[in-house]
C-alpha cells in the first residue's frame, strides 16, 4: 500500500473533519437554508432531534433511578438480614438507648431529643442503626448485657 | 449542574442548534469510517448528551449547551477512534440488525472499513476522487484539497497560498452545501 493510498483516508477525514467544524459555525439563516435545500422541513427535522435528546435523557435518567432504587433495596436487605443482639423487651431496648445517651450525650441529636415520645420502632430502629456503626460495640465492653 | 437544569436546556435548543447538532455528529460519525464499527450519528450525539447528564463530562454554562455537546462529540469520536484496533476480528453476526421494513442487513456493509485494506481504501479514494472532481472548476476548494492530501492543517493551506479567512470560510461552506448525501452512502440514517 503505497503512502498516497493512505493519503486518501486522512484527506477524507480532513475533509469530513472541516465540514464539521463549518456546521458548528454556520449561521442560523444558513443551516435553515441547507437543511431546506435537502428537501428536509428545518422545524420537523429539528422536532426529531429534540425528542431524540429528551428520549435518549429520560431512558438515562430512568435508568439511573432505577439502579438508586435497587441499590436501596439491596441495602435494606442487608440491613433486615443481618442479626442484632439487642434485649428483648421494648422497656429493655428503651433502657438501653437512654442508658446510651446517659453515657454518649454527644449521639443525643435533635432527632432523639424528645425521648419520652419515642415509639418502640423508633427506640429498636436507633439502637439498630448504633450498633450497624459499632457503638454498641463499647456497651458490650462495659458489661451491660445485651442480647 | 444538576440533570434538571440539563434537560431543560435541551428542551430550549433552537432549531438552528437542532440542526447543526445533528450534522455535526453526521460528519464526525462519516470520519470515522470502521472505526465507527456499529455506531451512527445518534449514538454519537446521545453519548455526548447522556455522559453530560451522569457528570463525566461538566456542562460548564459559561458555554452555550449546543456548544459543550459540540467539544463533547469531538472528544468521544476522537476516543473512538483512537480505540479502534483495526485488527480485531468481529462476527457480523453479532452486528446483524433488523430494518424498520423487517429485513435483516449487516451495519458492516454499510460502513466503510476504516483497516488498512485494499476495500477501505478504495472507498476513500473513490470519494476523494469524487469530491474533487466536483470542485475541479472552484479554485480555492481545489486547492484547499490539495493541501489536505498533502497533510497540511487547514492554517498551514492559508498562510501557504495567502487564502483570506473569509474565502476560505466561504470555500469549506460551498463543499459543505454541494457534496450530495449520496457520497457518504453507507453512513447516513436518519433520526426517527
Amino acid at each position: 500500500m503505497s503512502n498516497r493510498d493512505l493519503d486518501y483516508e486522512r484527506q477524507l477525514q480532513a475533509i469530513t473533519d472541516a465540514l464539521s467544524e463549518s456546521v458548528a459555525e454556520a449561521t442560523d439563516a444558513e443551516i435553515l437554508a441547507e437543511t431546506r435545500e435537502e428537501g428536509q422541513e428545518p422545524e420537523s427535522v429539528a422536532n426529531r432531534v429534540r425528542n431524540f435528546l429528551l428520549s435518549t435523557s429520560k431512558t438515562f435518567l430512568q435508568r439511573e433511578m432505577t439502579e438508586s432504587r435497587k441499590q436501596y433495596e439491596r441495602d435494606v436487605a442487608a440491613l433486615q438480614g443481618r442479626r442484632y443482639t439487642l434485649p428483648a423487651t421494648a422497656q429493655e431496648r428503651r433502657s438501653l438507648l437512654a442508658w446510651v445517651f446517659q453515657q454518649k450525650p454527644e449521639f443525643l441529636t435533635a432527632q432523639w431529643r424528645d425521648f419520652e415520645n419515642l415509639t418502640d420502632e423508633d427506640v429498636e430502629s436507633c439502637l439498630k442503626q448504633m450498633q450497624e456503626l459499632g457503638i454498641l460495640d463499647d456497651i458490650d465492653r462495659s458489661g451491660r448485657e445485651t442480647r | 449542574m444538576a440533570t434538571e437544569e440539563i434537560v431543560a436546556a435541551l428542551e430550549a435548543l433552537t432549531a438552528p442548534q437542532l440542526l447543526r447538532l445533528e450534522k455535526f455528529a453526521r460528519y464526525r460519525v462519516r470520519g470515522l469510517g470502521r472505526a465507527a464499527r456499529w455506531r451512527d450519528h445518534k449514538d454519537l450525539l446521545g453519548e455526548a448528551v447522556t455522559s453530560t447528564l451522569a457528570g463525566n463530562r461538566r456542562w460548564n454554562k459559561k458555554v452555550s449547551l449546543d456548544a459543550h455537546l459540540f467539544g463533547a462529540m469531538r472528544s468521544i469520536s476522537t476516543h473512538w477512534r483512537e480505540q479502534y484496533d483495526p485488527t480485531e476480528a468481529s462476527l457480523e453476526s453479532e452486528l446483524l440488525r433488523r430494518s424498520e421494513e423487517g429485513e435483516t442487513y449487516s451495519p458492516m456493509g454499510q460502513v466503510p472499513s476504516c483497516a488498512p485494506d485494499a476495500e477501505r481504501v478504495a472507498a476513500a479514494k473513490e470519494k476523494v476522487e469524487r469530491i474533487v472532481q466536483l470542485f475541479a472548476d472552484d479554485l480555492y476548494v481545489s486547492l484547499i484539497l490539495t493541501g489536505w492530501h498533502e497533510g497540511k492543517t487547514g492554517r498551514e493551506i492559508q498562510e501557504m497560498l495567502g487564502i483570506p479567512q473569509n474565502d476560505y470560510d466561504a470555500a469549506i461552506r460551498r463543499m459543505r452545501r454541494n457534496i450530495p448525501d449520496d457520497l457518504w452512502e453507507g453512513t447516513r440514517r436518519n433520526v426517527q
